[in-house]
């Protein structure tokens, strides 16, 4: 009798860890290909001379194809207005330079927030992938 | 007693694991950062030229241009990295254009940025140890 309660004691825990390790693993999958999209779509932006309508529809919706985050919550912000390329370093960062900064949110970042008392509004957060780059497009 | 100590050992192996997975996925993640911005460094620095020396058909990159870029991208790289005291990041750039031979040599001209990122260690455990992430990446003229 002793044993099985020490069972259902520590039985919890130690699938606590079995299932942290996967949902680790998912989150870790998921801020990659977020940055591999990202990056992705700052190469196109480089090429259009910012990031346009449509740029930031097909990031949306490759990033919802590929990690099931609804549209409506994917966060980007982002140069909109074209920048063209300058044969100079503009110390003001107004010329020449496209922002980007993307941000979705992480579902569940503990597994067993319920068990271990962690309410689902703090068992949350959000990833940004954020970075500059050089406008490659000429004026017409 | 000997189920206290079973149950000791599969939680320092659970610890273990789970600290290891997150250290490595973050060291993984810092890598494909670090490899973006020494791409976006590169590629940049490339993009100013000579243009006197251009109008002479040789392309000469404006490594002052260049060099302006690059500090402005590893101040913005400071600031994601959260950076503490003591941990530092610099890039080394390295360019191959006419001026410096590219056109005898018969190879294009490029920009070579080489990022050094030193940082406390970034594996929790003892038995580990990584202190510093170099990434170097080339961006190539090949037709101007």
């Amino acid at each position: 009798m002793k044993q099985f309660i020490v069972l259902t004691a520590i039985l919890p825990l130690m699938l606590i860890f079995m299932a942290q390790f996967a949902l680790e693993q998912k989150n870790s999958g998921a801020m990659n290909v977020l940055q591999q999209q990202v990056y992705t779509a700052k190469e196109q932006a480089k090429q259009e001379g910012c990031f346009t309508p449509e740029i930031i529809e097909q990031l949306k919706r490759d990033i919802n194809a590929k990690l099931g985050v609804p549209e409506e919550d994917i966060l980007i912000v982002a140069t909109e207005s074209p920048q063209y390329r300058i044969n100079y370093f503009d110390p003001e960062h107004k010329r020449g330079l496209i922002h980007y900064s993307v941000s979705v949110p992480i579902e569940k970042i503990m597994a067993g927030g319920n068990l271990l008392g962690i309410p689902s509004e703090r068992n949350r957060g959000v990833y940004t992938v954020e970075g500059t780059t050089a406008s490659e497009k000429l004026p017409d | 007693m000997k189920v206290f100590i079973v149950f000791i050992a599969l939680l320092i192996v659970n610890m273990t694991f789970i600290t290891y997975q997150g250290d490595l996925n973050r060291y993984v993640r810092l890598q494909t950062f670090m490899k973006a911005v020494a791409e976006e460094a590169a590629a940049g620095a490339a993009l100013y030229y000579d243009e006197v020396a251009y109008s002479n058909g040789s392309m000469v990159i404006n490594r002052e241009e260049g060099e302006k870029y690059i500090e402005y991208l590893l101040t913005r790289a400071e600031q994601t990295l959260d950076l503490k005291e003591g941990e530092s990041l610099t890039a080394e750039m390295e360019v191959m254009d006419d001026g410096s031979g590219a056109a005898e040599q018969g190879v294009s001209p490029s920009v070579t940025v080489t990022l050094r990122l030193t940082v406390a260690d970034l594996f929790r455990l003892p038995f580990l140890s990584r202190e510093q992430v170099v990434r170097s990446a080339k961006y190539e003229l090949a037709d101007y």
